[in-house]
């Protein structure tokens, strides 16, 4: 079966520097994947140059064998791939209710029923449909964030850094409802992530980027083990 | 009260550019300083036409209002949309430069003499001693319905709450799959064209020169840092104001700095309030 | 290498003025002062765009009151220019040091917008007010200054010869003014609040008196331009002093010639006003022009042409040191 996503040798970067250098990676149909490194190696970079807001200037980029290499970002969000940024990124001024709309926006016919999936999967968004979107907690926020992401009804799901300062009580449900996810055969999901607690638990495959190159690759357990940290991060 | 009735009619026109740029500005990020020139065409256009091709005064008007819209595109299309990662201050600048270019042709083709497109309503009526012509009235409720269709557009519909989720974080909007070239386009159509309209009003009621769309493009940006780019309403609010302050000022102090109180006033908001005074809350 | 074009700059600067006086033609005269006049501009808008960053595109309001204040002093006081040189400079940085603090508290956008509109009111003003400035017929009857010197080395300021001699010397001590001043801390820091205003007070420097002190030296060099104009053409109106006929203009000078460099200025000036008049342009087709110009230097080369200049220089040192090696 072909991959949901796959980077073959991407060389990627803003004007005039160069940030990726012969990245490949592949998340499989179903599985999730996590890609640990330093900060500062290019993590959020290679979410940018998936979805279209960082060109690509060598390498091919596939969604299940399409290429879509340096396609607009609305292409890329149609195709199935949605990226749910760092820093959560709400619409200040609109509600709950009407950041998840707009997450619908490449789904008209579909919203509904996305909208209830989307509230089943986090009640706390349901209490607060009509409250001011920047009015929510951090853990909120990522919740809508993610919930967001999900009304575009993605079959990769790509999330940076989505327990980025939220307390530990609010990261175990975070787990809670990414794990929730897992029961959605055709959904995948790419965890850029510190946490090493949630990409142990979370992912099937691990990448670990360093300076813009993959450093090291494979099965989660294998891969973010004490040496590979130490060598890499420097850290456990 | 003849000073109020006056600042009203003037200030709806003020009012419908000072939209049109909040329109632009908001969703686009680019301070339109050529945002003049749409009106310009669409004032000295219509009379143009009816004079080369005997065209029907509506018809005319309308083809006004086309190619102000048109104007609009080519902007957004030719020049905007590719210059999102400049600057807000550049954008002034090249929007300046094409205000030069756009104004000096129409200078070069129209000569600057003043004129005014024929055929609106002559009735007047008078009012306890208030002379208020009946164009007056069809202006006033032109631009208040045309605020009106714009919110609703906006509050309303798909396009509008993309171009609002636009406005409020460009780049989480670019995640959501929104087509934000597409809604440049949109934006700058719709902000030149309710700009369009305005000229084709002004030119019914007043009199209108090639030269004029540097004050007016002013005015629309005092209306707006009045109403603190982003706040549909507070435009329209902010025009009527212009409107009715160079109304008074003109009738009580002189005729001839009619414009100028419109400049001091906003040199006075800006050194007052750098950030307007209906300013939205920034980003997060 | 920058010392290399700039010795080469000074000696084309001197040469050309030479030259242009000793051809003693009349109408390369004027074109010369008038690229003097723009170049004076242009270094004067230097000081608070090209070093600090901030677009004063309210220029004109200066310029047009330096103008009207040695028409004033010319004609109703019967001051000799010299006085109108001093004055006038003097007055120009005292009404831009009183606003410019209020101006200067707002970002990049809203003080160019502020400018824009202070240059429309002194428009409107000199229009307007018609006791003061004569209205749109402006004041004319301006003298130029007498017989300077003596013997065999007199100038005769009312010959225009004798005024370009004038001119030019003034123009030159400004330049020379202007390159002392590029070395100087004052710049140095006026450059720091550019790339970094916050930074740049962290380090305890009181950047709003830098600024409002930038502001105040554009006001007055472009005041000093003023009295020059004002007796050189010996009539002025309101017209010249728009921002369409001078801020516009003086600010393409600028970003063409390139901003925050030495000689900028002078080469945006050469080409800009050479040009036109070479080419006979009728004066919208040069504003289109100018549109055009600004909007391809702003688009391709946002240092202009004096940047331009060194990238050309340092690809052929380059090319030098390859070749030998």
């Amino acid at each position: 079966m072909v991959d949901a996503l796959t980077l073959q040798e991407i060389t990627a970067g803003y004007q005039g520097s160069v940030v990726l250098r012969s990245v490949s990676l592949s998340v499989p149909v179903g599985q999730n994947v996590a890609i640990v490194g330093p900060n500062g190696a290019g993590k959020s970079t290679l979410l940018k140059a998936i979805s279209g807001l960082v060109s690509v200037k060598e390498g091919s980029i596939r969604i299940n064998g399409n290429d879509t290499t340096n396609w607009p970002p609305e292409k890329i969000v149609s195709a199935g791939v949605v990226h749910v940024p760092e820093g959560r990124q709400v619409f200040p001024g609109l509600s709950v209710e009407e950041n998840l709309w707009l997450g619908g926006y490449t789904k008209p016919s579909r919203r509904e029923d996305l909208l209830a999936d989307v509230l089943d999967l986090f009640p706390r968004l349901k209490e607060r449909l009509r409250q001011a979107a920047d009015s929510l907690s951090g853990g909120e926020q990522q919740m809508l964030a993610i919930g967001r992401g999900l009304m575009a009804e993605p079959q990769v799901l790509m999330l940076d850094e989505p327990t980025l300062g939220l307390a530990p009580v609010i990261v175990d449900l975070m787990i809670d409802a990414l794990e929730n996810l897992r029961s959605r055969k055709e959904l995948s999901l790419l965890v850029v992530e510190q946490s090493v607690q949630l990409t142990r638990g979370l992912c099937e495959h691990a990448y670990i980027l360093v300076d813009g190159k993959i450093a090291a690759s494979g099965a989660t357990d294998e891969v973010i083990n004490d040496d590979m940290m130490k060598i890499y991060l420097g850290t456990h | 009260m003849q000073d109020l009735v006056n600042g009203l009619a003037q200030g709806a026109i003020y009012s419908l550019a000072g939209v049109g740029l909040v329109l632009i500005f908001s969703v686009v990020r680019v301070p339109n300083f050529a945002h003049g020139e749409p009106v310009m065409v669409a004032a000295m256009l219509p009379v143009t036409l009816m004079a080369l091709f005997n065209m029907p005064l509506a018809l005319a008007l309308v083809l006004g209002v086309v190619a102000a819209i048109a104007l609009g595109i080519f902007f957004s299309v030719a020049i905007f949309s590719r210059l999102s990662k400049y600057p807000e201050v550049s954008l002034l600048i090249i929007s300046l430069a094409l205000v030069v270019m756009i104004s000096s042709l129409a200078v070069m083709f129209w000569g600057d003499a003043a004129r005014q497109t024929p055929g609106s309503p002559s009735t007047v009526l008078n009012w306890g001693g208030v002379r208020i012509p009946v164009m007056w009235i069809i202006i006033f409720f032109m631009a208040l319905a045309a605020t009106v269709a714009l919110d609703a557009f906006i509050r309303y519909t798909t396009p509008g709450r993309a171009m609002r989720a636009m406005a409020l974080n460009p780049f989480a909007a670019k995640l959501m799959g929104i087509p934000v070239a597409r809604y440049h386009a949109l934006a700058f159509g719709i902000g030149s064209g309710l700009a369009g309209v305005a000229g084709a009003l002004f030119s019914l009621a007043f009199a209108v020169q090639s030269s004029m769309g540097a004050a007016i493009a002013l005015k629309a940006f005092i209306v707006i840092i009045f109403a603190g780019m982003g706040s549909i309403w507070g435009a329209f609010a902010g025009g009527l104001l212009l409107g009715l302050v160079e109304s008074y000022g003109a009738s009580y102090l002189s005729s001839g700095y009619r414009d100028t109180f419109g400049f001091i006033f906003l040199l006075g908001v800006l050194l007052i309030k750098p950030n307007g005074l209906f300013a939205r809350r920034a980003n997060g | 290498m920058v010392e290399r074009f700039g010795y080469v700059g000074w000696v084309l600067l001197l040469g050309g003025l030479v030259g242009i006086y000793l051809l003693n033609d009349g109408y390369y005269t004027t074109v010369a002062l008038l690229m003097m006049l723009w170049a004076i501009l242009a270094i004067g808008l230097n000081f608070i765009l090209g070093y600090a960053g901030y677009f004063h595109l309210g220029l004109g309001a200066f310029y047009g009151l330096g103008a009207y204040g040695a028409a004033a002093l010319g004609t109703k006081y019967q001051m000799p220019m010299i006085v109108a040189l001093i004055v006038m400079p003097i007055a120009g940085a005292i009404l831009s040091a009183i606003i410019g603090p209020l101006l200067l508290r707002t970002r990049d956008l809203y003080f160019a917008v502020a400018t824009l509109a202070l240059g429309m009111i002194i428009s409107d003003v000199t229009n307007n007010w018609v006791s003061v400035t004569g209205g749109p017929i402006g004041i004319g009857g301006i003298q130029r200054p007498g017989v300077i010197g003596f013997g065999a080395f007199s100038i005769d300021g009312r010959t225009l010869p004798g005024m370009f001699i004038i001119v030019s010397t003034i123009f030159v001590a400004l330049m020379i003014a202007a390159a002392i001043a590029r070395k100087s801390n004052f710049v140095l820091i006026l450059r720091g609040i550019k790339s970094d205003d916050l930074m740049t007070r962290s380090f305890g420097f009181p950047t709003t008196v830098y600024k409002v002190a930038a502001f105040a030296i554009a006001g007055a060099i472009s005041a000093l331009g003023g009295v020059l104009y004002a007796h050189i053409v010996q009539y002025i109106s309101p017209e010249p002093f728009t921002f369409f006929a001078a801020s516009f203009q003086a600010f393409v000078v600028l970003a063409v010639g390139g901003l925050g460099s030495l000689w900028g200025p002078v080469l945006g000036s050469v080409l800009l006003t050479g040009l036109p008049e070479f080419l006979d342009l009728d004066p919208h087709m040069k504003l289109i022009i100018y549109g055009a110009v600004l909007l391809i230097v702003t688009l391709v080369l946002p240092k202009g042409l004096a940047s331009a200049a060194q990238v050309i220089s340092r690809r052929r040192k380059t090319a030098m040191k390859e070749g030998t090696e």
